[in-house]
């Protein structure tokens, strides 16, 4: 091959990696992984964080503590664990007769700015309310897994992540969608890692 | 040489952008505009103005009712009823805001109801003023809460699900029904609610088509022509 031959051939390599780089800056943020983000996130971060089971939820708490422990371990800026002082707590929990049967609502999760209501989940929010509806949320007609699988979406609204109702496989799917995991994964983490950080 | 690099870069962007399409990294407020497909006006529902604050829960549901089930719940219903809406009030349950309207019932698809008997039907959410939804929902304060600007108590606000109103007055609907009477236990008499909350509420769109809101993050709640719509004249009429 002569010199110039080789020249030329590296000359066009090197103008075939510009121009990619190039182009690949255009590319949106993402193409390996699948979440969905409300634009709003807990305001303050998510680490050391803690959450309140009321009462009325005693006899859910095992699975609530199930299906919100899976969200801990994956980065260091996301960690959350129970407390008993109410006024601590970044996300209540509650169980009760919230909705008749027949609406299919499994539950409901509320955000607090000031002690009122946010408007907007693009925007931040200080704490958050969950309401798991017994007449819905209870062994006759939620398996064991399907039930930790709620709380641990639920949670996932908590901090920031909203429904990618099109991948069965990430805990983020509704249960009405399909929904065929109980924890999360490796999308719903890397949504996670998006919102706190690594 | 140089213009066949080109040519391999665009259309490896035009491969990675098509694959992105289908990938869900996106944020929460997609643009409803998006979802319209064909050439029909949208319909303004609900148009609340800039004084109403509206307050957004987010649900999740064991069922949504699509188009092929809607055909199967119509032979599984209790009570399937058109009507138009003629009061609304606001009841708050268990720290939670209802909505209990009350219907006259034009035409009646099945159950055991009379053409233009009064009914009362229970929903989730509604419109009430900022202190009575602060009041009613027995909101805790929390110790990290540092308190601004306060919405004065008089402020009208809206509590919607996922871009899910409640009925108002004058609304003209087309209603799959269940019994649950006793569910709020400060109302005497029949109740209902609606099957899968918001699925099971259609909006007149025009005569005799009724057609589901789609989900919206405006002041609005919009009707489209691509979302679970019913044409009555279908139905076999009690």
């Amino acid at each position: 091959m002569g010199i110039k031959r080789i020249v030329a051939n590296k000359k066009s390599l090197i103008s075939f990696i510009l121009i990619f780089s190039v182009l690949l800056c255009f590319v949106p943020e993402s193409i390996a992984s699948a979440y969905a983000k409300f634009g709003g996130k807990l305001s303050g971060g998510a680490q050391s964080i803690y959450y309140y089971i009321d009462s009325t939820a005693t006899t859910q708490k095992d699975i609530i503590d199930l299906g919100f422990s899976f969200w801990n371990g994956h980065t260091s800026k996301v960690s959350i664990s129970s407390t008993t002082v109410k006024s601590n707590s970044k996300c209540d929990c509650y169980w009760g007769n919230y909705y008749p049967s027949d609406s299919q609502v499994i539950a409901t999760t509320y955000m607090y700015l000031n002690n009122q209501e946010l408007t907007d989940l693009t925007k931040d929010w200080q704490w958050c309310e969950i309401n798991f509806n017994s007449l819905i949320f209870n062994d006759n007609i939620m398996v064991y897994n399907e039930r930790y699988g709620t709380a641990c979406h639920e949670l996932g609204h908590v901090f920031g992540l909203a429904h990618t109702n099109s991948t069965p496989t990430n805990v983020m799917c509704q249960l009405g969608s399909g929904r065929t995991v109980s924890n999360p994964s490796t999308d719903d983490v890397n949504g996670l890692k998006n919102i706190y950080g690594n | 040489m140089h213009k066949k690099l080109v040519l391999i870069c665009f259309t490896l962007l035009l491969f990675t952008s098509c694959k992105n399409q289908n990938q869900e990294n996106q944020d929460f407020n997609t643009d409803v505009t998006d979802q319209v497909i064909n050439d029909k006006d949208d319909i303004e529902l609900l148009n609340l103005d800039d004084e109403t604050e509206t307050i957004q829960a987010h649900l999740d549901k064991i069922k949504y009712l699509n188009t092929e089930d809607a055909l199967v719940y119509y032979e599984n219903l209790e009570v399937m009823v058109t009507g138009k809406c003629i009061s609304v009030q606001t009841v708050f349950q268990n720290s939670t805001m209802y909505t209990v309207s009350t219907i006259q019932v034009s035409q009646v698809y099945k159950g055991d109801i009379s053409s233009n008997e009064i009914i009362s039907i229970v929903e989730m959410g509604g419109k009430t003023t900022h202190k009575e939804y602060i009041d009613g929902c027995n909101i805790p304060k929390k110790s990290f809460v540092t308190e601004s600007e306060l919405i004065d108590d008089n402020t009208p606000v809206v509590l919607n699900f996922d871009g899910f109103y409640a009925m108002q007055e004058n609304d003209e609907i087309l209603l799959f029904l269940a019994d649950s009477t006793g569910f709020i236990k400060s109302l005497e008499g029949k109740l209902y609610s609606v099957v899968g909350d918001f699925d099971g509420k259609l909006y007149k769109q025009e005569e005799n088509i009724y057609s589901r809101p789609i989900y919206t993050d405006y002041l609005v709640s919009r009707l489209q022509y691509t979302t679970l719509t019913i044409d009555v004249n279908n139905l076999s009429q009690n």
